[in-house]
């Protein structure tokens, strides 16, 4: 399991990310982070929701409620034009930390 | 026997009854349950055990107001800030127009300085009615009173500014100097008397927020 800091700060990001391949809504967002990192990132509704709310109140993402093949309600979310900006500047930074852990741990461990 | 529906009704209920609003958020809330109780099934568990599991999934409604408060205590705190440099620009800009009034006109140094001093009165007295003065204010958690307060801080200020362009000045035989001076020292309490005000609603509004009152 990551720390919940960690979490909180990728957040963002991964919402971004996904949002980048077509829209989606909050459950799926929280199955496929959790699909995703092998269930090491299990978001909750109640933190979920209110960074959505919140990326939406920023101008990043934009929902819409439409109707899913089941016939039930659903809020989807996708990304803006803001949102595209955000993400590139969101992947320059986490490429750049990533970047340095890699040259760390490769001195290191080699 | 279970009733599904009925259990979704009243988990509604009960978070409505913990503060959590409708229909944002709690209708997107619901349509979560419903997905995450349909996977549940899915994997071969009753309805009442999906139902419960995915209950405490998304966990108790306490802790879920509590995030989306401090979602919504993140929206103020941007547009205090907003609102605070608006505020400044609007005190520079007003200090500018207020220095060019006083060397375009033919006024003495004394007027020139009283003009002047008139704007540091201004500037000062925001100053202490934003960092000093919201220690001793009153913390108001009746909306009524706070929208009172602000209503009551505006008209003053508006109604200061008439009485004395309609009562002070007809009864006052001031030069054209005179007079310019004289207005600018009657607009300081039309800007400081909305300006406390609304300091006075934004230390109750922030003190609520911390407290978790809605």
């Amino acid at each position: 399991m990551l720390t919940k800091e960690l979490v909180a700060a990728s957040t963002e990001p991964l919402i971004l990310t996904i949002l980048s391949n077509g829209e989606s809504y909050g459950y799926a967002l929280i199955q496929e982070v959790k699909r995703l990192s092998g269930d090491k990132i299990e978001w909750t509704d109640g933190m979920l929701y209110p960074v959505l709310h919140r990326m939406e109140r920023e101008g990043w993402i934009a929902s819409r409620w439409g109707e899913a093949d089941t016939g039930r309600k659903r809020k989807y979310y996708s990304l803006k034009k803001d949102g595209k900006k955000a993400l590139e500047r969101q992947r320059e930074q986490w490429l750049t930390v990533s970047g340095v852990f890699k040259q760390l741990w490769k001195e290191q461990y080699v | 026997m279970f009733e599904l529906e009925q259990s979704i009704a009243e988990w509604r209920r009960q978070m409505l009854a913990a503060g959590i609003k409708s229909p944002v958020p709690l209708d997107e809330l619901e349509l979560h349950l419903r997905d995450d109780i349909e996977r549940q099934m899915k994997s071969g568990r009753s309805k009442a055990e999906a139902f419960e599991i995915s209950v405490g999934g998304i966990g108790p409604a306490g802790p879920l107001r509590a995030e989306f408060e401090k979602d919504g205590h993140l929206g103020k705190a941007r547009q205090r800030k907003w609102a605070g440099i608006v505020f400044a620009a609007i005190l520079g800009l007003y200090f500018l127009a207020v220095a060019c009034v006083l060397f375009k006109n033919n006024l003495t140094f004394d007027e020139r300085l009283s003009g002047f001093a008139s704007v540091a009165t201004m500037l000062v007295s925001a100053f202490i009615a934003w960092k000093i003065a919201p220690r001793f204010f009153p913390v108001l958690a009746n909306y009524a009173v706070q929208s009172a307060i602000g209503i009551i801080g505006s008209i003053s200020g508006m109604g200061w500014f008439l009485a004395f362009a309609c009562l002070i000045l007809p009864r006052v035989d001031f030069t054209q100097a005179q007079l310019l001076v004289m207005t600018l020292w009657a607009i300081v309490p039309v800007m400081l008397l909305p300006t406390i005000s609304f300091l006075v609603i934004d230390k109750s509004e922030r003190q609520q927020l911390t407290t978790g009152r809605s």
